[in-house]
Order: structure tokens, then sequence, then C-alpha cells
């Protein structure tokens, strides 16, 4: 009997239990407003209830009939706690997705989330006034619209600069270098020379993208590399990235900087903010890309240190800007919601006025920011933490429209990140979308082979020449030929269609 | 043997008959009441997931969920066993875990037994208390010691081979020395908990024995030879057994912490955890994850079932069941 009633439970146990995995019930027929739930990556700001409610308050006052929830995932649980509410079934309205990360496509592959091209057409035409259409054809998948791009940057981007401490140049009696050789050469002497603080580094990540301010040194620019794995010509050829005479050039550079002492031999093991350290104090021999978004944080920490103190340029300046991406951050429309019209509204109500913008990415005016001329604005800091109680990050959902610098914004990031040079030519990837559903276990080995075996040859931690063919060989043995034979397949039958 | 037939003897622990388990709750409401906690966690965690094992076999989507996925058979197993590194983790998570299962359980029971020869109470307060503290530290706090010590620049270790004139060691691009070093991390970090357990099993042994061995002239080592050791036996083999069970998990919360992304180390320290999450951070699929999760409970399944097996027949005290 007692046995019989012990599978009994248990047998119910599992029902409940396969019953919560199929998708669980949707929330349906609720009355009053409904909820947008944005799940996005971070600590919850000091002040993010209040600014909340605020939102909440002018929705209401808006007749928007939407309540928002800002849902902050840390970022040390990011993936596996999103990735466990979409397989639960849990109900959310917008999530933010980092292409760097796990990008949309692959998210679409997996039915995690929905084309939103009738809720676009319906309760968007703020968010198509404010992203160029351009920018909206690299966000469908199959022809159909499967995200909302955080259209923040202009095309340019960072990635193709570095970045230098012109004073201790100048305290060195050096030039600018026009070359990567004449940089190391500059960097060596600049440790050298060094005043401050302990050692000067290149402060790099050991998950950094380092190499590609390098690529505008080389003849064949421009090319797009895709993950790390694949590389594409404009004129669509597609080949294996490692194996070609450019990576290994990178990796040389790297080397070299490292027998020069200019990569820190703990580089792998450091802690995470050693790098960020190191920029903020702007003790640094130079830096792959542009950090100058740290600068407030530069002066502070070296009061004596002006604007024209510190530089980032890039090689070959005459050679065209090259646009890789069109965004790097975008939101999307999970699919367990039973409202898929709820986020796309809540983002064209942002992006629909200054007055809503600032409130959802800077806070209330007065309490968190005040304006400053030319559009920029000044965040009021609590004395207490010395940092604002509330702010959006920009990069997850922002618009090159709104934005406001901070007042003491660098005047180089700014033109960076919000000035698109004529003369820009966009990659002749964008648009396209790689789905690695049909190769995944293969693309997953390889992204992770990559990590293991070619990270510490491209930063210059060990011999390219000694190292490199063990590490193509468990590239190989991951399945790299298959997954860059099916981005030139995708790719190919895209181009067709084009 | 002694603590089974103790265990017969109490009141109320008969099972079996009808009623009898309604019957016991009526009759202890507080002792069930505190075991509810662990009860109602293993059931939601323990039972209620096991129905989601099956998208190891499904190519999962999120849409359709576990009713409608398409069947894939063993084709997310493939992303781990065809990688050249399955071979590579697989032994270092086997290798480390049963490294580390030694280690401490010899540098426990040792302690233990230590612990239980000192006379002075407060000393062996304070020494208990100073082993459990590392018990306390997350392994992120952990890491940063343990930079503190092996960092190139200024590591204490290179100071110290500095003194005595030797070149400092580049030790985070160093595979070698890191099994030492997380077998002592290890060590460090769970000896102080086990000790609890081991002392607390010395300190139940009855007093008498000792009475009638010193009769007999056992000297201090002839009586921890003779009877401690034996008697400690049987926890010592449920504690390894439980071990043993989990000799597929790498403490993911450690090598991640003091290991991260240094691909330089993996030959000798990465693990299926670490291999796993870097694999599916980057691809976020939930199949995959579970396919490797069954693997590693399959064989810590099998491993316990033989232990327990083989301890059975030579020393059924010390089985789990």
């Amino acid at each position: 009997m007692n046995k019989r009633i012990g599978y009994f439970v248990l047998i119910l146990l599992f029902i409940s239990g396969m019953l919560a995995f199929a998708g669980g019930e949707k929330e349906a027929g609720k009355e009053g407003p409904v909820k947008v739930r944005f799940v996005f990556p971070g600590n919850p700001e000091q002040e993010a209830d209040i600014v909340q409610a605020e939102i909440n308050r002018r929705l209401i006052e808006d007749g928007q009939n939407l309540e928002l929830e800002l849902v902050y995932i840390p970022w040390d649980v990011w993936d596996q706690k999103t990735n466990l509410m979409l397989t639960t079934g849990e109900e959310f309205e917008l999530m933010h997705v980092m292409e760097d990360r796990h990008g949309f496509a692959d998210y679409a592959g997996k039915g995690a989330i929905v084309s939103i091209d009738e809720y676009i057409d319906e309760y968007g035409p703020a968010l198509k006034k404010v992203i160029p259409d351009w920018v909206w054809d690299t966000a469908r998948i199959d022809g159909k619209i499967t995200m909302i791009p955080a259209y923040r940057l202009s095309a340019t981007g960072d990635r193709q600069g570095w970045t230098i401490r012109k004073d201790l140049l100048e305290e060195n009696n050096l030039s600018i270098p026009t070359t990567p050789a004449e940089l190391l050469d500059a960097a060596e002497i600049i440790k050298k020379n060094w005043k401050g603080d302990g050692e000067i580094y290149i402060p790099i990540r050991s998950n950094t993208d380092a190499f590609f301010f390098l690529h505008r040194s080389y003849d064949s620019f421009p090319f797009t590399v895709f993950q790390k794995l694949v590389r594409i010509d404009q004129d669509g050829k597609v080949s294996s990235w490692v194996e070609t005479e450019e990576f290994k050039k990178d990796s040389e550079f790297f080397r070299d900087a490292f027998n020069r002492g200019l990569i820190h031999r703990d580089i792998l093991g450091q802690p995470n903010d050693w790098a960020i350290n190191q920029l903020m104090s702007a003790s640094f021999a130079f830096q792959p890309g542009c950090p100058l978004n740290l600068w407030p944080k530069m002066k502070d920490n070296n009061p004596g240190m002006e604007i024209d103190d510190i530089v980032t340029v890039s090689f070959n300046p005459e050679k065209p800007t090259f646009s890789i991406t069109a965004v790097g951050n975008d939101n999307v429309v999970p699919s367990t919601t039973s409202h898929p019209e709820a986020g796309v509204k809540y983002l064209n109500w942002v992006y629909s006025s200054q007055e809503n913008y600032d409130l959802h990415f800077y806070g209330i005016e007065g309490r968190h920011w005040k304006k400053a001329p030319n559009h920029r604005r000044i965040s009021i800091l609590d004395p207490d933490r010395g940092q604002s109680n509330y702010r959006f990050r920009e990069w997850m959902a922002g618009n090159v429209e709104y934005l406001r610098y901070e007042e003491s914004a660098h005047p180089r990031f700014v033109e960076l990140f919000s000035e698109t040079p004529a003369d820009t030519e966009y990659s002749i990837t964008i648009g396209f979308n790689f789905n690695a559903v049909p190769v995944q276990a293969e693309y997953t080995s390889c992204l992770t082979e990559y990590n293991s075996s070619m990270v510490p040859i491209v930063l210059g931690l060990i011999d390219y020449e000694e190292n490199f063919p063990t590490a193509l060989k468990r590239l190989k043995a991951a399945g790299l030929d298959k997954v860059v034979a099916e981005y030139d397949k995708q790719f190919n039958t895209w181009m067709a269609t084009k | 043997m002694e603590m089974k037939t103790n265990l017969k003897k109490l009141p109320n622990s008969k099972s079996g008959g009808k009623g009898s388990f309604i019957k016991d709750i009526i009759r202890n409401p507080l002792s069930y009441l505190l075991i509810l906690p662990a009860v109602i966690y293993t059931l939601i965690f323990g039972y209620m997931t096991l129905p989601y094992m099956v998208i190891a076999f499904q190519k999962f989507n999120f849409r359709t969920g576990i009713f409608n996925s398409a069947w894939v058979g063993f084709k997310n197993f493939e992303f781990f066993f065809k990688s050249a590194s399955a071979a590579t983790v697989t032994w270092n998570t086997v290798r480390l875990n049963t490294l580390f299962i030694f280690f401490v359980t010899v540098f426990s029971v040792s302690l233990a037994i230590l612990l239980n020869e000192i006379k002075n109470k407060w000393f062996v307060k304070i020494t208990q208390s100073t082993f459990l503290f590392p018990h306390f530290i997350s392994w992120v706090i952990a890491s940063y010691i343990i930079y503190t010590l092996f960092s190139y620049n200024y590591g204490i270790v290179n100071r110290i081979l500095g003194f005595f004139s030797i070149e400092p060691i580049s030790w985070y691009m160093t595979p070698k020395p890191w099994t030492p070093i997380l077998v002592g991390m290890r060590v460090w970090q769970a000896t102080g908990m086990s000790v609890v357990i081991y002392l607390a099993a010395i300190v139940g042994i009855d007093g008498s024995l000792y009475e009638a061995a010193k009769i007999d002239g056992a000297n201090r080592w002839h009586q921890i030879k003779h009877i401690t050791l034996p008697l400690v036996m049987p926890t010592v083999a449920i504690l390894t057994l439980l071990s043993i069970g989990k000799i597929m998990y790498g403490d993911f919360g450690m090598f991640w912490a003091i290991i991260g992304d240094n691909g330089i180390l993996y030959p000798t320290v990465d693990v299926i955890d670490t291999y796993v999450f870097r694999a599916l951070r980057l691809s976020g699929d939930p199949s995959q994850a579970m396919a490797v999760g069954l693997f590693q409970a399959t064989i810590g399944f099998i491993l316990v079932y033989t232990t327990n097996k083989i301890v059975k027949k030579s020393f059924s005290e010390g089985a789990l069941f």
C-alpha cells in the first residue's frame, strides 16, 4: 500500500516535471497592463526601482498599457540563467543579445526567439525611424526581422585603431608609429622609461580580439574574420582564418611583443580587473582598440593629463574605414512570451522621444543626471558611492539619434563612435547571419578548441612555428573544415539571393 | 556492525506494515519536519528534473519543448566525444578527483587522530577552527590568494626563489606544477570539514576499548593502529564512496576561479565541467550540456554501484547500501 502511494507520488512528480519543461502555461486573459520583462546582463542599479516606477507612471500616462520590469542577470550566470529561462518556458518579453558572445541567429536556429515583422509594422514606427533600413536588413533571418538592433555605434566602431599616450611618446622623443614594427619599438622604449608605479604592458585580456588593429597594415586588407574561425574576403572567398598568412603575422607580432616584455606573463591567469585597472590608470605601453570611454577615470587618476595627451590612431589612415558589423548588440523577443508585441511596443516608446530615451537610459533628470551643452549630460554621483545610482548601459539598446555623451567624454571617442566617414567600406558579410545549428557539434568544439590551443599562440605566449601544427591538428579534429564548408555553403546561398 | 545493531534497537525505526509510515509521522512529527526541506529539495531537483534528460537525445527546440523536438539519437554526445579534448578532460577529472579524495582523506584522518590525542581543549578548538576556516572562503578569494603566491612579477613563491638566486618561473604558463598546487588547495580547503566528521567518529569510539588495551600493555601507537583506525574505517569508506559518486564532476567553482580561460594549463587541469562550460558558454546548446551531464551521472552511478559492491563483499560495515 505504502509502496503504491510512493510510486504514485513519484509518477505525479515526474509528470509535473515534464509539464514544466514542456513550455508551461502561458499567462492569458490577465487584466491590467501587459508586462514587459526586459532581461539583460548586469547587477541591479541602486535606484533601478525608482526609475522603473517612474517609467511605468509615464507609460500609463502615455496610454501604452505596458508595465516594465527590469530583470538584471549577473554577468557570471548570464548564459546559464537565460538558457534555463528559455528552456523551462519562463515568460519574459525582451532579452538582450551580445553578438560576440551568442548571436541572435543562433537563438533563432534553436527556436528560442520569434520573428517580429508584424509587430514592427504595427507598433514600431519610431523604431523604423531611428534605425536605418540597411541596419534592419542585418536583423533578418530567412527574410524576417528577428531582432531589434542597438544602433548605437557608427559603422566604424573602434576595432581598427590603437591607443597610445602621446605625452609618453613626446617624453621619449618619439613620433606616432606608422607600422606595427615601429609601434613595438616605441612601446618598448615607453616601457623601459616608465616612471609610474609598477611595470606597464599591453593590457589585453585572454578573450580579446586584440589583433584586429593589425589588419589595416596588411596588403590584403580589408577582409572579415568570423568568430576567429572563418575569413571572408571582399570578393566572397571563404577560407579558414587560422590557416592564413595574416593569422601568422598577428601571432608573430604578439610573440615579438611578448619577447620584449610587453605582454604580461600571467595574462591567462590574472584576475579579470587587472586590464581595466591598467587602462583606468593610463598605465599602458599601448592598447589595441579605443579605451577612451575610460578617459574620465584616466584623468581622475592622472590629474596632469590633458585631452591631447592620449590618441587613438590606425595604421594606413589613407585606406577606407572598414565596417565589419552593423551592430554588435541587439534585443530579441523570446518565444516563451505570450505577448510578443509588448517588447516591441516598449522599445518603440523609448525611441519615440528624447524624454523617454533619457528616462530609460540615464534615469530621472535632476536626480541621476543633468543636461549639459551640445546634447551632453552630467551624471549626478551618489556622494557615498562616488557613482551614479542609475544607468542603463547604452551599448545594450542605445540609439545614435538620442544618445547623450557624458560632458567629460573624450572628443576622439565621441568622434569614433558617432561619425561614419563618407568613404566607409562595408563588409560583404553585413546582413548575413550564419546558422550554426547544422554543424552544432563541430562549431562548439571548434570555438572551445580555439580558446584552448590558438589563444596562447595568437597572444604570443607560445611560439607559432613550434606550436601551430599541433594546434591546427586539434582544431581540424574538432571539425574546422566542416564549419568553414558550412559557412561557405550558407554564405553563397545568401549571396545568390542578394 | 555495532552501529547496525544499535539502529535496530532504536524505537520507532520499524519499517513495513500497514500504515506504519503514517503512524511514524504522527509519532515523530518534529523529526519529519526537520528532514522536510531536504525531501522537498530532492524531489524537486532530483526527480522533477529527470524527464528533462530526454533532451540529451533531441535537437531541442525552445519553441516546441521536449515533446515536439526532433530526436537525434546520440548526436549531442558527438561534440564531446569527437573532440580532441574528451580523453584528456575525462582523465584529468578522474585523476585530480582521485588525488583529492586520497589526500583529503589521509590528511583529515591523520589530523583527526592527532587532535584526538591532544588533551588541551583550547588548543584543539583553535586548531580545528583554523583548519575549518578555509572551507568558508570562496574559490574566487582563493584564486586571488593563489595569484599572490604564484604571479610572475610579485608572487611570493618567485620572490623566495629569487632569494635563493633561482630564476623566476612563469607559473601561469607551466602546466605541470598545477596538479600539486590544486591538490594542495583542495586539502587546504576541504580538510577542516572532513576532520569534524572523522573526529566525531573517533570521539564516539567506546573508551573502555582503550582502557582494556592499555591494561594489555598497548602504547599510543598500538591503540591508534588497532582501535582508532579500524573503527573509523566505516566512516572513511562511506565518505569515500560518496566522493567516488562525484568523481566525474570537477569542482567547477574551484577550477574556473583558479584556471579560468588559461589554455596553456588545460593539458593537466582542464576537467569535464570547465570544458563543457567553456563550450556551451559559446554555443548555449542545452541538449549538448545535458548529454555530457548524463554521461557524468551514468559513470558516477556505475562507479558508486561497483565500488559499493566491492566494499560490501570485503568490508560490509563500510557499504553505503
